[in-house]
Parts: C-alpha cells; sequence; structure tokens
C-alpha cells in the first residue's frame, strides 16, 4: 500500500452523492465525479425506468426539467428517496401545478404503480402487499409481493365503491397482512 | 457436491424457467436464492420448486442500519428457511445502504479505516442468524479498495464470519483503482465460496467498471480464475454466477460451460499430482 497517496473513499464523496451542484468540489478528481455520476443515475433510473410517460412529460430528452428540481426540492424537505419515491414526485407535481385533466391519469398511474413495486421488492416486514392512494377517488393502487417464488410481483388498480380517500387528498398508503383486502386500516402518510 | 460446483442466483420469477433449464441440462450443481425476496413464502412451498441443493445470499437486510426488531424478525423467517433448506451458505452485503435517512440506489462502500465498529454489528446479526455469515467484497470504484482485503481478513478474525469472495468485483476495484488484486490471496484462500459475474463500462467513463451482471465474463476475470484455480476449485468450494441483466440463456450457459471446464482442468490436475 503507498502511504504517500491521499485516499479518497466513498465515505469522503457520501453526502453529495444526491447534490449535483456540489459535485464540482471534487473537480479534481475524475474518479470521484465517476462515482458521484454513478449515485445520481442511480436516482434518475429508479425515477424514469418505470415511468416513460413522465420522462415524455418532462419535456426534454434527459428528464433533467424534473430530475432535478425534484431531486433538489426532495434533498431539502429530507424525504429518504426511498421506495414512496414516486409518490412524492406526485406530490411534488401538484405542488407546482402541472397536472391537468389531459395528463394525469397515465402519469398517476406509472407513478403509483412504480412505487407498489418498489415497495414490493423491498419491503422486508411480513406484509403482502399495499394500497396506494394515487389521488384519484374511488380508485387505487395495490402491489402484492409475489405468491409464489416462481411467479413475479403484481400491480393492480382496483375500483372502490366508496370514497375513502385521505382527507388531505395527498398519496398515502396502507399495508395488506392477508392475500387480498378485506380490511380497511386506514391510510399512513408517506415518511 | 464435488469440488467447484457450479451454482446461478436467483432472484425472482422472471428467470424461473430458464433456472430450471439450467438444472434439467446439468449446467449448474446448485441455485443462490436471493433469499430475502421471498421471506413471505412458505419455506416447504419454494422448497418444492427448487430440485437441487440451494444457497441463501442476502440483500437488503441492511443490518449495518436495521434497528434490532426488524433484524429479529427478518432473521428469523431466515433461520426457518434454513432449517428447511439446510443451505449450501448464507452470505450477505456489508455496505451502506443510506446516509442521514437518504437512500442509495447504488450502494455504497463501508469506510474500512474504522472497521472495528462495525464488528459488533456483524456478530449480532450472524448470531442471529445462527449460522456462519458469509460476508461480499464490494466492487469498489474509489480507494476503499486498497483497505478492503485487511478489513475482510480481520472480520474473519474478529467475528467468526467468513467471505464471499465476489471474484470480478475484486478485479473491477483493481482496474478502477490500482489497488493490487493479489492483497486477496489470503481471503481466496480461507474461504470455500465465490461469486463471479460480468462488468460495464461507466455510462461517463470506459475506463471504470461497474459491477452490472449483464455481461459476460472478462476475459481478465477469466485470467485471474484460472492464476488461483487451485483455490477456487478445491474441496467444497461454490462458486455462484451471478446474472441480473441481458439475461440470454446461451451465453450464459457458455459461461457455465466455461467455469465447468476450469473445475474439471483443475480435478484432472490435482489428480495427477
Amino acid at each position: 500500500m503507498n502511504n504517500h497517496r491521499k485516499y479518497l473513499r466513498d465515505i469522503d464523496v457520501i453526502d453529495f452523492m444526491s447534490r449535483p451542484d456540489q459535485f464540482s468540489l471534487f473537480s479534481d478528481n475524475r474518479r470521484a465525479l465517476v462515482r458521484l455520476d454513478i449515485a445520481w443515475r442511480g436516482y434518475w433510473h429508479a425515477l424514469y425506468d418505470p415511468c416513460p410517460s413522465l420522462l415524455d412529460f418532462s419535456g426534454d430528452q434527459d428528464g433533467f426539467n424534473i430530475f432535478r428540481p425534484f431531486m433538489r426540492w426532495g434533498s431539502e424537505r429530507k424525504i429518504c428517496f426511498g421506495w414512496p419515491l414516486h409518490l412524492w414526485v406526485i406530490i411534488w407535481l401538484q405542488e407546482n401545478e402541472m397536472l391537468n385533466s389531459s395528463n394525469s391519469e397515465i402519469i398517476l398511474s406509472e407513478l403509483a404503480g412504480a412505487a407498489a413495486a418498489r415497495w414490493a421488492i423491498s419491503d422486508r416486514t411480513e406484509a403482502l402487499g399495499i394500497a396506494i392512494y394515487r389521488g384519484i377517488k374511488q380508485n387505487w393502487t395495490v402491489g402484492w409481493k409475489c405468491r409464489a417464488v416462481d411467479l413475479q410481483r403484481e400491480i393492480q388498480e382496483i375500483e372502490i365503491g366508496a370514497d375513502l380517500s385521505p382527507e388531505d387528498d395527498i398519496p398515502s398508503y396502507f399495508l395488506i397482512f392477508d392475500n387480498k383486502i378485506s380490511v380497511f386500516p386506514g391510510w399512513s402518510r408517506i415518511l | 457436491m464435488c469440488n467447484g460446483s457450479i451454482g446461478i442466483n436467483f432472484t425472482g420469477g422472471q428467470s424461473y424457467s430458464s433456472i430450471m433449464s439450467l438444472i434439467d441440462e446439468g449446467h449448474i450443481d446448485y441455485v443462490e436464492l436471493l433469499i430475502d425476496n421471498f421471506l413471505h413464502l412458505n419455506p416447504t412451498e419454494i422448497a418444492k420448486k427448487f430440485p437441487c441443493p440451494v444457497a441463501f445470499h442476502i440483500m437488503q437486510s441492511r443490518f449495518l442500519e436495521r434497528g434490532e426488531e426488524e433484524l429479529k424478525y427478518i432473521s428469523s423467517r431466515i433461520t426457518q428457511m434454513s432449517e428447511a433448506f439446510q443451505p449450501l451458505y448464507i452470505s450477505d452485503h456489508i455496505a451502506l445502504f443510506e446516509h442521514n435517512g437518504t437512500n442509495f440506489y447504488q450502494l455504497a462502500e463501508i469506510n474500512y479505516a474504522i472497521g472495528s465498529i462495525y464488528f459488533d454489528k456483524i456478530r449480532r446479526w450472524q448470531d442471529m442468524l445462527g449460522h456462519t455469515l458469509y460476508l461480499e467484497n464490494y466492487p469498489s470504484l474509489l480507494d476503499g479498495s486498497y483497505e478492503a482485503p485487511t478489513f475482510f481478513e480481520h472480520i474473519s478474525k474478529k467475528t467468526e464470519c467468513n467471505v464471499l469472495f465476489d471474484i470480478s468485483n475484486a478485479v473491477c476495484a483493481s482496474r478502477n483503482t490500482g489497488a493490487d488484486i493479489d492483497d486477496w490471496k489470503n481471503v481466496i484462500s480461507k474461504t470455500l465460496h465465490y461469486h463471479v459475474a460480468g462488468y460495464t463500462p461507466a455510462p461517463s467513463d470506459n475506463n471504470i467498471l461497474i459491477d452490472s451482471h449483464s455481461e459476460q465474463i472478462s476475459s481478465e476475470t477469466e485470467i485471474f480464475i484460472d492464476r488461483y484455480a487451485d483455490l477456487f476449485f478445491r474441496e467444497n468450494t461454490t462458486i455462484t454466477y451471478e446474472r441480473d441483466g441481458n439475461f440470454d440463456y446461451d451465453l450464459i450457459v457458455e459461461d457455465l460451460n466455461s467455469l465447468r471446464l476450469k473445475s474439471k482442468n483443475q480435478s484432472v490436475y490435482n489428480e495427477q499430482s
């Protein structure tokens, strides 16, 4: 090991992985910039890969019109960028009044489906499914973990015969601990 | 199981039929289940679907970061699975999944320079699992690569866990940083379980390699395997081929056949000497 070398480890750049406005701090270290770029692309792919309509909606090929301001907003609000990532995008789109009757249905559907899918592959509790309110009254997105080892997770949209929307009408969820929705335990806020 | 058993990773239903074909055609000896993807399922039902030995790999225990109660639940389920399967090994990742409440979509490397602070958590997680824990080395992009071999040697001494040595991760780390790949020799000689996969150039710099599991095994990795074939293919060793992207059956078989040939050649060499 070369003891005279100045080492730069992941831990030295870790505070900046979701902050591209700070990448220039490492402009003299090519590998650090590549490391940060890889971290940053991880968020981009997590956001857009399951949501092609959102990428179209962004109006630019690289999606930065949405991605950059959303990530900045998310960092400032200290959201965790975990499975509810796409539900936070809904909130951000609503706050910025970017949704209207012509675009909201498919975008909300994709975003809530992406959140449900992310939950289904990352949750490690005993829950079997998740129901998500995405802002469409009486229509929920439901995600199920795989029902057998040779099957894949399932994402559904289901009609509800009653208006059980959350009081503040923002994206919310509840977990399902059975193979079907047999009770409505009330909505939880995303964190 | 024999010397240098060859297996493949299984993460979910999308590749199930291909994995079954690989078993039926004799290309693999065992399947490595990404077990925490299936914690909600009945172990007996899973076992019925895999008519071969299995190993367990854990992706999302996040044992450095999770609280006690969540880890207890996860470990209790893995223990139940373990009783049903008697896995060849149980392995996990030692990495950072989040920092200051922000999740990563590309895991970050731990700080080996302060490695001893992780030992208690490793011991606790291994105790919960009730099974020797094999921890995987990281495909470094930055200079943690220089400290990793020593850290993983210390892990074994201080916690009685072992190392799941990822061959191609070590190749990536060496290529990315210049760290001497032969610094891993002690680790290689002390574990029985290995991973190997293909890697991909980083989008913004072709000289930096990312552990992508979406390409075939590189010639550089092949050369490294050949150099330590006497260790990789000794008694009771396993090599799991990881493939998560570009799941091309014929190309996968090509890689598996190459590994099988190396294993057979080493057996012949051992018999002759």
